[in-house]
């Protein structure tokens, strides 16, 4: 089983896209500090793989989509545990202190 | 942040992102101890911060592996459960012990990675790679276990120890594993870089500095990479590494 080069390409293009895409978000959050812009921009970084592993879903056939279809289910698990953590009012989740 | 503070983490980030890049070990092995020891941020959120690094810079040479038509994304996806259950289970233990534990561990995850790197050039397989048997599936799947857990410990990508494992398990060529590496990465440091983020562990205004200095270090010490001779490679990440070993025990044991 080798995945198709049109494939891995179609793949590893949208997640560089997502990668820039969170990047500039946080930068946007960075320059003009707000908690729930620098929570989207850490989203779009950890959906990144997400967004690979999507177009793997759409593109791919048989194996290959399953395993990537475990891949996206992983991190949803994992975000939906860490982002229901973060959004819980009662502790600060996201640091500000600056070394 | 300062300007100041800016302008050092964004530099020192891209200092430590060339180095990874030229001497093929990553950004993370080197940025997870600039972030501690010039920046002063605590050891467990330079990890996290490097996590996060670790998802762009993985993405970047992804992007530019598929080009050669060298990267298994088959293989990446199938080590990835492997990866992403090592890097959520350590990363959840790592935000629970002290920083000078999580400093001593770097030491010896260092001390490995030396190790690995002299025994690297042996490992290089030439011509076609016989088709995988599921014992060998299954040993990777392991070796990928316990790179997640690396990762998610240390922050470092987990390809200083995916790589020997895809060359000497999986019989691949060094490009082959090393582009392979690239791709399976990203979703383990997403898991583990989520996992600090739920313990407040992470800064996001530092990510953003770090991935701004990282990712352009990390492309110009690639190319950088075919130009320098092996010798002088390997001779400068001894160097370095002794370093940040003899400051990691340090800094550890102090605190």
């Amino acid at each position: 089983m080798t995945s198709a080069p049109g494939t891995v390409v179609a793949a590893t293009t949208a997640s560089a896209v997502a990668a820039v895409v969170a990047l500039v978000v946080l930068v946007v959050a960075a320059l003009w500090p707000s908690p729930g812009l620098a929570r989207v921009g850490l989203g779009l970084l950890f959906a990144v793989p997400v967004v690979r592993n999507s177009v793997v879903v759409w593109r791919a056939r048989g194996l290959e989509r399953a395993l990537a279809a475990v891949g996206i289910v992983l991190v949803v698990v994992v975000a939906a545990v860490a982002f229901r953590a973060v959004l819980d009012p009662t502790p600060s989740a996201l640091p500000t202190s600056t070394p | 942040m300062a300007p100041g503070t800016i302008a050092l983490l964004a530099a020192g980030s891209f200092v430590m992102g060339l180095l990874g890049g030229v001497l093929g070990v990553g950004g993370g092995v080197f940025l997870v101890p600039f972030l501690v020891f010039a920046a002063g941020l605590p050891a467990k959120q330079a990890v996290a911060v490097s996590l996060c690094c670790v998802i762009g810079t993985s993405a970047a040479a992804s992007r530019a592996a598929a080009s050669t038509g060298a990267a298994r994304l088959d293989l990446a996806l199938t080590l990835e459960p492997a990866l992403v259950i090592g890097a959520v289970a350590a990363s959840s233990v790592a935000a629970r012990v002290a920083d000078g534990a999580v400093l001593i561990g770097f030491a010896v995850l260092m001390a490995v990675i030396m190790g690995l790197m002299l025994i690297r050039r042996r490992a290089t397989v030439d011509g076609e790679p016989p088709p995988l048997t599921p014992g060998r599936r299954v040993a990777l799947s392991v070796a990928a276990g316990a790179s997640g857990a690396a990762s998610g410990l240390f922050g470092v990508g987990g390809g200083v120890l995916v790589v020997p494992a895809l060359t000497l398990i999986g019989r691949l060529p060094l490009k082959t594993a090393a582009t392979t590496s690239s791709l399976a990465l990203m979703t383990s440091a997403a898991c583990g870089g989520m996992v600090y983020l739920a313990h407040g562990l992470l800064p996001p205004a530092i990510v953003a500095v770090a991935l701004l200095g990282v990712l352009p270090g990390g492309f110009l010490g690639s190319r950088a990479q075919r130009r320098l001779p092996e010798a002088v490679m390997l001779g400068l990440f001894m160097a370095l590494a002794a370093v940040v070993i003899g400051l990691s025990l340090w800094r550890g044991l102090r605190s």
